[in-house]
């Protein structure tokens, strides 16, 4: 691939997926400052690595391979692990499970504040399946996971999700 | 509504500008710029340590450990030890606790000190400088999203029983959340300045207007300022989400017009 093919696909992946891969960091790190950063990473990353792109799976799922592995990384970074801007318990009541925390305490939040605060390997799989719009098995490639994997996480995250919206009156139609 | 819109719609600010692009393009093009003249620069190191070592025999010696300034040794070379591990603990626990004391609406909590592994330990000057990055980082995106949205909130308003209302958003992790301050206000004549200026305020309270959320107010504190033309009044509570709680504090600033006008 020579230097102005790379040059080419690196402008049209910004095009076209700039906004959703920036989302989607956003989805995991929860912090604007960082998310900017990280995308920026993702981007030269996927242009440095164009070359070792062999075409077994599609340009969008090599880019969102590095995009979901680069926050992984800052997720298990010492930074992250040691210190977690999320929130601070008070009063949180611990129960048995967190689906059923989950869903109990959500009453009256929308479905983007439901999904943001759903653990990470539910999140993620309703992001690529849902507003990504990647396949099952491009999800498998794209998480480095097996397709019956992605497929569980799916159905129980679809499962926590349709169950809190029920219990909100219906206020989000559901399909899937 | 489905769940690709709802995502959407709840992230359209989250976008990558052209300025970002254009970042990506010339870190992305001047990295692959550097392999043309990695040749030249090879040969130009090779025959800059050829120099040196050419030259060597003719230099004088430096003890280089003694002349040097030391740098502060922000990662220790070797194992710390347990004494010092628990005052490093000891110390991040501090400067975690600070942080907490501003209410910014972050919260931050430690890992328990066994889940440190032995590459964890830095030094608390390199550790405050950390929690310091994401106080800021938080602030300067709070301070973004209200600038953003600041427009949609409807102007002060005094009802016929002296209640002064207005909003204001505050910033938790992950959204913007409306308040309504309530208060009570007297004015009076300054003969001084020929205006009228605020002279009191009572009943200081806060009530949440988004729709998901509880917020309870704990404390508040008010000071004149401008010769008696505005109020800031600083509220501290706490706001409620699923069973989290975060710690906020807040400012808000009302204004006296001559004809005392609250705004």
């Amino acid at each position: 691939m020579d230097h102005f093919e790379k040059k080419e696909i690196l402008n049209e992946s910004m095009t076209q997926h700039g906004d959703y891969i920036k989302r989607l960091i956003f989805s995991y790190i929860k912090d604007s400052s960082k998310a900017e950063d990280i995308v920026q990473d993702v981007f030269i990353k996927f242009y440095k690595n164009l070359d070792r792109f062999e075409g077994r799976s599609s340009i969008k799922t090599f880019l969102y391979r590095i995009a979901v592995n680069e926050c992984q990384n800052y997720l298990s970074s010492w930074h992250y692990r040691k210190l977690k801007i999320t929130e601070k318990i008070k009063n949180l009541e611990y129960k048995s499970s967190v689906e059923d925390d989950y869903i109990q305490k959500e009453q009256n939040v929308s479905l983007s504040d439901l999904i943001g605060k759903m653990p990470v390997k539910y999140r993620e799989v309703i992001w690529l399946h849902y507003y990504v719009e990647l396949t099952v098995p491009e999800i498998a490639d794209v998480l480095d996971c097996s397709v019956n994997t992605v497929k569980t996480r799916l159905l129980r995250g679809r499962k926590v999700l349709k169950i809190a919206i029920e219990e909100s009156g219906g206020a989000y139609g559901y399909q899937k | 509504m489905d769940i690709k819109n709802e995502l959407e719609k709840a992230n359209r600010d989250i976008r990558l500008s052209e300025k970002e692009k254009s970042s990506i393009r010339s870190r992305a093009f001047r990295a692959k710029k550097t392999n043309f003249h990695l040749k030249p620069a090879f040969i130009t190191v090779l025959f800059l340590l050829t120099l040196v070592v050419l030259s060597l025999p003719y230099l004088p010696l430096v003890n280089i450990g003694e002349s040097a300034a030391s740098p502060v040794n922000v990662y220790p070379e070797k194992p710390i030890s347990k004494e010092q591990k628990e005052s490093y603990y000891e110390e991040y626990t501090k400067i975690v606790e600070q942080a907490m004391d501003l209410k910014s609406g972050i919260g931050i909590s430690l890992a328990p000190m066994q889940e440190f592994k032995e590459t964890d330990w830095v030094a608390p000057i390199e550790f405050k400088k950390d929690i310091d990055e994401m106080v800021e980082s938080h602030l300067a995106t709070e301070a973004d999203l209200i600038a953003k949205r600041e427009s949609e909130l409807y102007s002060a308003k005094t009802d016929r029983y002296g209640e002064t209302r207005k909003n204001v958003f505050i910033y938790v992790p992950d959204f913007l959340k409306e308040l309504e301050v309530t208060a009570h206000f007297d004015t009076r004549y300054s003969s001084d300045d020929n205006r009228q200026v605020f002279e009191d305020v009572a009943s200081v309270s806060t009530a949440i207007k988004s729709p998901t959320g509880e917020w309870k107010q704990t404390s508040y504190e008010a000071a004149i300022i401008d010769g008696g033309q505005k109020y800031v009044i600083d509220i501290e509570g706490t706001f409620t989400l699923n069973g989290l709680s975060y710690e906020k504090a807040f400012a808000i600033e009302f204004t006296c017009d001559e004809f005392g006008q609250i705004s």
